[in-house]
């Protein structure tokens, strides 16, 4: 997968390809919104990381100079985690937006979660399945995550234990959708506040203590998420 | 207004006092001078009557003439005549009872003075008619005799009559000229008095943060058109401040964000590295359990766990920076002032942190009204609580050795009219006073070898202060006299308060 990023911050650029590397991805680098369009044809990427505050154009000007041409994802890595600036992102044809200061699994997970969700439109066959609606995940694709007795839907949002239906708050949800969508990985307190939170400020560094707590309560067995003091929390199926 | 109408009433009631006097006497003086003429007319008049001798033929007839001529003047609106002869005696009255004539007056005092050759006037009381009256008498002289005098009396109610008459006239314009000026100054107090009101609708909305308020420069009185003039200029400041701010507030977090990032890559992939290098192979295993169990060095493992502390601390780093920013978002905001059921949002915030409660082996629970409506940005008593009963739980589980199976937090909404209080109590360890003046300040830390001290961003309490400010709240820390501390916020009732 080749990877091309777009980011006039050397030190930041540099840490996103070596972690890129590391996954597998073969990138390249820009630093101006005209090389990104230049090399969109020399270097004909799969997905572009794109920052928004490019030194000759603005990000969003970039964004939709790629989409007018092609199909090809398009992942905003911004500073600025204001509402509306992730609007016009999305509204210029942007697939998601991540907030620096992000961490390099998360940035791997979301490029893995938007080129299967394209890809999966794009086999789909269909030239209205427009990747940038999110949605394409209806057409086949599996919406239903197992871990044991528990199955979360992500479609319809539901979670049943034993086959019994429990109910959660939306913030918990998406709170055990990202904890239990790397079993067994130990999650960092400032990455779940980073990615689950997103804009909003958690406020107190308990809350994420506090909504934990909820979902172990409501799940009735403390064992599924594990405490890993002074680092964060990991998901797990309780034996 | 009503007293200044009565003030000038009053001044003109004082000043009419003396002037009544005055009147009295001028108008005293007038009818005098008038009389003294009058009489020596009479008198010219009487001369050759008197001097005619009673036995001549022709006294009747000049008797009778003079009478007539008495008569005459009385009728006329003048006073009433008595006119003697040298002796005193009456000769000739202009009463239509002549009864009189062949009386003497010579004992009275005012023709005494006139047979002695003066012109006397003066009040008297008459005892006939039972009135004061207003008396002339001048003698009647030929050549170098005084062959008599003549009296003329006056009613002195009349002069009095003339004088209420004048008086009431001039009350009545000056009640009128009272009543006018009422008037006008009424129209014109109440045009400045609108105007004014305007101007701190317009004050209060923009203290409410609408920042857009601004005061009608063209309208009013000049000195309303000139303070309308300052307001705006201190609106148009103070909304250029704000503007500053928050460009600030983006700028800054663009700047930190991005070498915040590129610091959090590089730990990541070098701690990664040496993690893979040092074969714990399990990917995400975390840091602290120590070395893997294949072939890692003790030094490679020091440096794991070093690398991860690096981590924990750029997270810190980040979470400072997210703090300044919502910090400085928050003071630069201009959420309007809104009303919200605290007590609701109390049992919500006792709901949402009961199972950490529980799982840290606490209570919570919430004691108040059912409803306590208070004026309030929107998040602000949601966001307050929750730093409350954050520090709460911390200072609850910080002292683990003399843990009695009490131990519990109170989220407590109590009437203090007119406002409502929030209070967070928790039986921890409790701060010093000066510590509880401290703790609001941005940085301060409780005791930083506290447990999960160093966790904190050292913003949370100054947040809440900002919140508080932007709420028109009061907030404060207090210590209980049975341990712990009490942390409360006093908010405004709001319109539609409901007793508890």
């Amino acid at each position: 997968m080749r990877v091309l990023v777009v980011e006039d911050d050397g030190p930041v650029a540099s840490g996103i390809i070596d972690g890129l590397t590391m996954a597998a991805f073969e990138s390249l680098h820009v630093e101006t919104g005209r090389a990104a369009l230049a090399a969109m044809t020399s270097f004909a990427p799969d997905l572009v990381l794109l920052d928004l505050g490019l030194p000759d154009m603005d990000g969003s000007e970039v964004c939709r100079s790629i989409r007018s041409s092609s199909q090809t994802p398009i992942i905003v890595v911004s500073a600025r985690d204001e509402e509306i600036d992730r609007v016009v992102a999305l509204e210029m044809g942007a697939d998601d937006y991540v907030v620096k200061p992000f961490g390099m699994r998360e940035l791997i997970a979301r490029i893995r979660a938007v080129s299967r969700r394209t890809s999966a439109g794009a086999a789909a066959g269909s030239g209205a399945g427009d990747a940038a609606v999110g949605g394409a995940d209806g057409s086949g694709a599996r919406t239903d995550r197992v871990l044991g007795s528990l199955v979360i839907d992500t479609r319809t949002q539901r979670v049943s234990l034993a086959g019994t239906e429990v109910y959660f708050t939306p913030t918990e949800f998406d709170l055990l959708v990202y904890l239990s969508r790397d079993a067994g990985a130990v999650h960092r307190r400032a990455d779940i506040l980073h990615d689950v939170w997103e804009t909003t400020w958690h406020g107190t560094t308990k809350t994420l203590d506090a909504h934990v707590a909820a979902i172990r309560k409501k799940l009735g067995n403390p064992g599924w998420i594990e405490s890993v003091r002074g680092v964060g929390f990991r998901f797990g199926v309780p034996e | 207004m009503a007293a200044l109408m009565g003030i000038a009433l009053l001044v003109l009631l004082v000043q009419d006092i003396p002037l009544s006097n005055y009147l009295r006497q001028v108008e005293t003086d007038r009818l005098v001078t008038s009389l003294e003429r009058d009489a020596f007319v009479l008198a010219g008049r009487s001369e050759e009557t008197l001097e005619t001798p009673a036995s001549s033929a022709t006294a009747p007839t000049e008797a009778a003439a003079l009478t007539a001529a008495a008569r005459g003047y009385r009728d006329s609106g003048g006073a009433r005549v008595v006119i003697v002869n040298a002796d005193g005696v009456a000769v000739v009255t202009s009463d239509d009872d002549q009864s009189i004539v062949g009386d003497s007056y010579a004992s009275r005092p005012e023709i005494m003075g006139a047979l002695g050759g003066q012109i006397t006037s003066g009040h008297r009381y008459s005892d006939t008619l039972q009135i004061d009256l207003l008396y002339v008498t001048v003698p009647i002289v030929n050549g170098q005799d005084i062959v008599g005098a003549v009296r003329l009396t006056f009613p002195e109610q009349v002069v009095t009559d003339a004088v209420t008459r004048q008086i009431s006239v001039l009350g009545l314009v000056a009640l009128t000229t009272v009543v006018l000026a009422g008037i006008v100054g009424f129209i014109f107090s109440a045009t400045v008095t609108r105007r004014l009101k305007v101007l701190q609708h317009t004050t209060e909305r923009l203290a409410d943060g609408d920042l857009d308020a601004r005061a009608d420069e063209r309208a009013g009185a000049p000195e309303i058109r000139s303070l309308s003039v300052s307001f705006n200029r201190m609106a148009t400041r103070l909304e250029t401040l704000i503007e500053q701010q928050r460009t600030f507030a983006a700028d800054a977090s663009h700047q930190l964000r991005t070498p915040l990032t590129a610091l959090r890559l590089r730990l990541e992939r070098a701690r990664e590295l040496l993690e893979n290098d040092a074969g714990t192979g399990i990917a995400g295993s975390a840091p602290d359990t120590g070395p893997g169990p294949g072939s890692a060095g003790a030094a490679e493992a020091a440096a794991i766990e070093r690398l991860a502390a690096a981590e924990a601390e750029a997270d810190r780093l980040g979470s400072i920076i997210e703090g300044l920013l919502v910090l400085s978002r928050t003071e630069s905001s201009t959420a309007p002032v809104v009303e919200c059921d605290v007590a609701r949002v109390a049992r919500e915030r006792v709901e949402h942190w009961q199972p950490l409660a529980q799982e840290l082996g606490l209570g919570i629970r919430y004691e108040g009204p059912d409803h306590a409506t208070v004026c309030a940005i929107a998040t602000a008593p949601e966001q307050i609580i929750d730093n409350y009963v954050d520090n709460a739980l911390s200072a609850s589980t910080s002292r683990s050795i003399d843990a009695g199976p009490e131990r519990e937090i109170v989220v407590r909404v109590a009437s203090l009219s007119p406002g409502w209080r929030v209070s967070v109590l928790d039986d921890g360890p409790g701060l010093s006073d000066e510590d509880c003046a401290r703790a609001f300040d941005r940085f301060w830390r409780a005791d930083s070898d506290a447990p999960g001290a160093a966790s904190g961003n050292g913003l949370g309490l100054a947040i809440v202060a900002q919140l508080a400010r932007a709420s028109r709240a009061a907030v404060r820390l207090e210590r209980r006299r049975e341990g712990g501390l009490e942390a409360s916020v006093t908010f405004d009732a709001g319109v539609h308060s409901a007793g508890p």
